[in-house]
């Protein structure tokens, strides 16, 4: 898996977490992969993972029950509001990119939707 | 330590092969020299000596080169990249030099027999010698005397050794990476402490302990060589000296290996 | 959390040259550091007093509470930036060595090392290429169940296709009781492996700190601060 240096490495395999977790790879209460496991799939240390996974307990995306492993948390509506957060995080990257380009909030709009339309066909 | 012998030996394995299939193959050729002599014992008689004393010149060459070999090979532990397999073992310095010095005195103790036995062979093959020789042989093996003087050349040449691997492991803890600087400083405290030691040994001798002296008569079974009747006189405490300062010289370098490694 | 290496005014000096000057640093059980810095900045000393093989002119070292000696080697896994096994020596002979001398020392480890490595147990060490040789010594170190690992410049003759390999081998043996140092002029291949990094420059740290400590709060990879850290060092 790439990741981009110049970030921290533990906020990434967190995105990717919860980014499985939002479309639906991991389902609420499914058990995540073992920290070994996944720094050897993604080959960072283990310790990284460790930190991600914490945080994200943190954040109340996932549990850890010891001696158990770590699962993921709440119900349908986090997943509901975890999806909306990423994809609003995705719309606003298009956004700005297309201020950039001085382009208005009309034809912003419009753009999206015909590019919405095509990729359908 | 024994492992590390063992591990040594085994590196050594085609050297000693090759050596020793060498020295086998000088003792046939010089054997050949014998052909065709025994018609003509009165002219052969000065060759038949000559033969076995050259063999065992060939077999004092074969000894320089094994102790240029250990020395050689101890340098390169110390100043060449396999020193971190060597050194980087749980092992105590004294056990690294020891293996040094189980492994000299095997060479001496291999050299000494193999000397041994190629010499007998052909001085009883020698023409107008082998029938002097022949009844000699068994009683000459049995000869304290001579066993005493080889046990004594061994302890000199491992503390002369063992002096020699601490002049190198302490021209290697003052300096580090100047290899030339380390080896030629060495080789001069190696010279200074051996050129002190003789002094003072004959100092010794002359003065304090000149009544010291050792009287064996190795040859004593062996009455051709004309020395029989008169027992050789042996220094006593310069020997004994110089073995006293080897002992010294493994305790500091082991030390030194313990503490002031720089590899 | 315990220490596993403690190093306090650590100064190495040679005749005429010093090699540390006042290097004070620790690492975490359970943590992997990386060691960085150009040619000639210390790091080599640094790991081989570590490793026993160079004594410390003053200061103090301590691995796992001792002073590094007979005891130390004996949990402290090393690997030299040179070739250290003997030439006669075939890959399986060296894995003998090991076992004899090291108890930490997991054959069965490093028969599935090698096989990872495309290593043939009888191929005599003096035969095989840098990248095999490099390949070899880095299976012995990794099948000791070591306490610390101190593995100076492990990429250097290695493809990028064997450096995956390495890293994939690296991750899967670590565990959570060891410690790993790890020297590297290839940072980016191996940053994302490290949780703390120390900069060296002329025998002084220069930074230190967490791997992503720093990247966040400097914005950039390992990579771009070691730029920026030896290339100030470079103009000033």
């Amino acid at each position: 898996m790439e990741f981009d240096d110049r970030a921290p490495i533990y906020t990434q395999i967190m995105d990717l977490i919860k980014r499985r977790i939002a479309v639906g790879e991991l389902k609420v209460g499914q058990q995540l992969p073992s920290v070994r496991d996944l720094a050897q799939q993604v080959v960072v240390n283990p310790n990284t993972v460790q930190k991600a996974y914490l945080e994200l307990e943190r954040e109340g995306y996932v549990s850890t029950q010891r001696g158990m492993g770590t699962f993921v948390s709440g119900d349908g509506g986090t997943v509901d509001l975890l999806r909306q957060r990423l994809a609003r995080d995705i719309v606003a990257t298009y956004v700005t990119g297309m201020r950039s380009l001085g382009y208005g909030p009309e034809e912003i709009a419009a753009m999206a939707v015909e590019m919405a339309r095509k990729e359908k066909k | 330590m024994w492992k590390l012998v063992r591990y040594q030996l085994r590196g050594r394995r085609l050297l000693y092969t090759i050596g020793l299939i060498t020295m086998c193959a000088l003792t046939l050729y010089q054997a050949t020299r014998f052909i065709g002599m025994h018609e003509n014992p009165a002219q052969s008689a000065p060759v038949s000596m000559n033969v076995p004393l050259m063999m065992a010149g060939f077999w004092v060459l074969f000894y320089a080169v094994m102790t240029v070999i250990n020395i050689v090979t101890y340098t390169q532990d110390l100043y060449g990249d396999t020193g971190y397999l060597v050194f980087g073992l749980p092992l105590r310095g004294a056990e690294v030099l020891g293996s040094r010095i189980v492994l000299l005195v095997f060479d001496t103790i291999m050299t000494l027999l193999g000397g041994m036995t190629s010499v007998i062979v052909l001085a009883c093959l020698a023409p107008g010698l082998a029938q002097e020789i022949r009844p000699w042989v068994g009683k000459f093996l049995l000869t304290s005397d001579y066993w005493v003087m080889c046990l004594g050349v061994l302890a000199v040449i491992v503390s002369f050794m063992t002096i020699m691997f601490f002049g190198v492991t302490f021209g290697k803890t003052l300096t580090n990476s100047k290899k030339h600087l380390g080896s030629v400083f060495s080789a001069l405290v190696v010279i200074v402490v051996l050129w002190l030691s003789a002094q003072f040994g004959l100092v010794l001798e002359e003065t304090m302990f000149s009544g010291v002296r050792l009287y064996l008569s190795p040859w004593q079974n062996l009455p051709i060589l004309g020395a029989g009747t008169q027992p050789a006189i042996f220094p006593l405490v310069s020997p004994l000296m110089f073995v006293m300062l080897g002992v010294l010289a493994f305790a500091i370098t082991s030390w030194l290996m313990d503490r002031k490694l720089n590899l | 959390m315990s220490m596993l290496v403690e190093i306090s005014s650590l100064t190495k000096r040679y005749i005429g040259t010093s090699a540390l000057s006042d290097i004070t640093l620790e690492v975490p059980e359970g943590h992997i550091m990386g060691l960085l810095g150009p040619n000639g900045s210390g790091k080599t000393t640094l790991m081989k007093i570590l490793a026993g093989l160079v004594s410390p002119t003053s200061g103090s070292v301590l691995v796992d509470g001792m002073v590094p000696g007979v005891r130390t080697k004996a949990i402290v896994s090393f690997l030299p930036d040179v070739n250290h096994l003997d030439r006669w020596m075939s890959v399986s002979e060296a894995g003998d060595f090991y076992a004899d001398f090291y108890h930490d020392f997991d054959r069965k480890r490093f028969e599935e090392l090698l096989a990872i490595m495309r290593l043939t147990a009888g191929q005599k060490i003096g035969s095989l290429s840098r990248g095999m040789v490099e390949k070899a010594r880095l299976s012995l170190v990794f099948s000791r169940r070591a306490r610390l690992y101190i593995l100076d410049e492990p990429f250097g003759g290695l493809d990028p296709l064997a450096r995956t390999q390495v890293l994939d081998a690296l991750v899967a043996n670590f565990r959570a009781d060891c410690s790993m140092i790890l020297s590297t002029q290839m940072v980016a291949d191996v940053e994302r492996f490290f949780d703390d990094v120390v900069f060296l420059d002329g025998g002084c740290v220069v930074l230190s700190g967490e791997a992503e400590d720093l990247r966040t709060r400097r914005g950039a990879s390992i990579e771009d601060i070691y730029r920026e850290v030896y290339g100030h060092v470079e103009t000033r």
